[in-house]
């Protein structure tokens, strides 16, 4: 239980800290603005105001529009979720098994490919690399669409903001064809998107099975006469999955830039293009905002992990 | 650190840099990639003498003209020309010098900024350290694109602040990775040993610690370079680095986004020669990383 009480003061302190950074930060840009754009308050008297008003629920409000920033933030973020999560997902799903094929004979032929396709993957400029799919399989091909995120003929109601669990829970006539449209439209920006972190779980698994492989239980188990099968999913994953779970937070923060290109590249109405959209505009106000939410998000995200890292490794918890 | 026998047939220590050389050419990938790199290096360095054209030199004849073996390229533009009739080879090699030489000015600033916040934060430590490194920890969950986009927005695009920008976003990871090589050689008896024999301040961090974490901050230093040239041009990609009369690698991508379906070759070659730049320098960094892992006497 100390655990948890402790996970959650830190996370409050945090979340306080990311409002202070960021009040700091446009504190200090404000300064460079021409004097007619300031308020002629004093910095403490302006954290008040800051403050107060977030605790409130209020993130500001758009220049343009004038939507409160906290409404379009969560109207946004589904959209760069199921683009993240799908990436995740099918990053743990290639890599991992691909991980496991790379060990089974270090330094083998196969193992020396995939490091070298891992390297080149660290290697792309994201990009450079989602033109080169338009080029390819969207324009050249005629595959894939260009871009967005649900053909504007279906008209689908917003329940969760998810285009596929949208589609799939409309009783319209032509659900089922949206549907296909939405996983048919993700295809090109998830592809890109997971790229980089599909290289990651596998080189890192790779790496950390082959230390684990040394180890004297693991020749051991082989002495017994298990399957290699058998040893390396059952003894050696457990233990060579957790440094790449304890890297969570930088995958997330890699992966939210990441998003932010390809968002930019399939012109997809997330976050990653609406905070562009913002910067183009210098809208300050509603960048505090979105700074402050999106470092949040990572933030809880983070402490998520750390949880259920806690709560599946027995070494920890003792 | 690398032993030799000496003329009088006794083990020697080789001096680190001869002995950090000694095993890193026995890495043969290692190898492959200086030898790339130190290639790509030359190229650009030479590049206002290998150029065909000026960067920005317009060939009104010549607008969109295929690389010169395809079937309508012309052997005066050997990658092609953009839609403004700009020679493409020459803007690569022009462009690459702009990226690269930005990015290890970045990369050099960073260090020095971060490294240093690092040593004094950690050396002091207690009360200091903890605020300095939980301020840091905090800053790293803001994404470094998001960090270095707030930075431009404020500051306004062009390439010296984009390189401030991302500078800015690198700063933390020095400063932890110099900070953990610090808590680790801090917890060593050698470092107790010259605190009880009265050594302190300056000298106990000049001359004790920092030769042991040398390494930890080359290791950060050579990762980052290809973090920063990748950075750099993504700023210059979304139109927030480099401006027009200055050529960029990840400007020339963003420019040729609008036309790549009709001249995909203007956005195959400048990112091949980006992919290729990377590669090696990535190839060198992890040969770096794994021959001071691989040195016992190094750690």
């Amino acid at each position: 239980m100390g655990f948890m009480l402790k996970q959650i003061v830190r996370l409050i302190l945090m979340l306080w800290g990311i409002t202070v950074l960021a009040f700091v930060f446009f504190e200090v840009a404000q300064t460079t603005l021409p004097s007619e754009d300031q308020t002629g308050f004093t910095h403490f008297e302006n954290y008040q105001i800051f403050m107060s008003s977030m605790l409130e629920g209020d993130f500001g409000t758009l220049h343009q529009g004038g939507e409160p920033v906290l409404t379009e933030f969560f109207h946004k973020l589904p959209a760069s979720t199921e683009l993240i999560f799908t990436a995740i997902i099918i990053a743990w799903l290639v890599g991992l098994p691909l991980a496991l094929l790379a060990v089974k004979k270090p330094m083998g032929i196969t193992d020396r490919t995939i490091q070298l396709i891992g390297t080149t993957i660290y290697s792309l400029p994201v990009f450079w690399w989602g033109i080169i799919l338009l080029i390819m399989f969207a324009t050249g091909l005629e595959w894939f669409p260009v871009g967005g995120r649900l053909d504007y003929i279906y008209a689908i109601e917003t329940v969760t903001g998810s285009a596929l669990i949208d589609t799939l829970l409309s009783s319209k006539v032509y659900a089922q064809e949206a549907f296909w449209d939405a996983v048919y439209r993700m295809v090109l920006p998830v592809t890109t998107l997971a790229m980089l972190p599909t290289a990651y779980v596998t080189l890192q698994i790779r790496a950390g099975m082959e230390e684990i492989l040394q180890h004297d239980y693991m020749k051991s188990a082989k002495a017994r006469g298990m399957s290699i099968r058998r040893i390396l999913w059952l003894h050696g994953l457990p233990n060579a999955v957790q440094p790449v779970l304890n890297s969570m937070s930088m995958q997330f923060s890699m992966l939210v830039t990441s998003t932010i290109i390809v968002e930019f590249i399939f012109s997809w109405p997330g976050i990653g293009h609406w905070f562009l959209i913002l910067i183009q505009r210098q809208d300050y106000d509603a960048l505090r905002g979105a700074l402050i939410l999106i470092a949040s998000m990572i933030l809880l995200l983070n402490t998520t992990t750390d949880v259920l890292r806690y709560w599946s490794n027995p070494r920890l918890r003792r | 650190m690398a032993l030799y026998i000496d003329r009088y047939g006794e083990q020697q220590l080789m001096h680190p840099i001869q002995g950090f050389w000694h095993l890193y050419k026995t890495n043969n990938t290692a190898m492959f990639g200086l030898l790339i790199l130190s290639l790509i290096a030359l190229i650009l360095i030479l590049s206002p003498l290998l150029a065909p054209y000026e960067a920005n030199a317009q060939f009104i004849d010549a607008l969109l003209s295929s690389p010169s073996w395809s079937e309508n390229g012309r052997i005066e533009f050997l990658f092609g020309t953009d839609d403004l009739g700009r020679d493409i080879f020459s803007r690569i090699l022009i462009g690459g010098r702009t990226t690269l030489s930005t990015a290890m000015l970045v990369v050099f600033f960073a260090a020095l900024v971060g490294v240093l916040a690092g040593l004094i934060s950690s050396f002091i430590g207690g009360w200091f350290d903890k605020i300095t490194s939980s301020v840091i920890e905090l800053f790293m969950t803001f994404p470094s694109l998001i960090t270095s986009l707030l930075v431009v927005a404020i500051l306004g695009p062009g390439l010296v602040n984009s390189a401030i920008a991302v500078s800015f976003a690198m700063l933390p990871h020095f400063f932890k990775s110099t900070r953990n090589a610090m808590l680790t050689q801090m917890k060593k008896p050698y470092y107790a040993a010259a605190r009880l024999d009265g050594a302190r301040g300056i000298r106990l961090l000049t001359i004790t610690l920092l030769p042991n974490i040398t390494n930890a901050i080359f290791i950060q230093f050579s990762l980052s370079l290809s973090t920063a040239i990748l950075e750099i041009s993504t700023l210059g990609f979304l139109g927030f680095g480099a401006q027009s009369p200055l050529t960029e690698w990840g400007a020339i991508l963003g420019e040729s986004r609008s036309y790549s379906y009709q001249a995909p070759w203007t956005i195959w070659l400048p990112g091949l020669s980006m992919l290729v730049t990377i590669f090696s320098i990535n190839l060198v960094g992890d040969g770096i990383r794994e021959t001071f892992e691989s040195d016992h006497h190094l750690r």
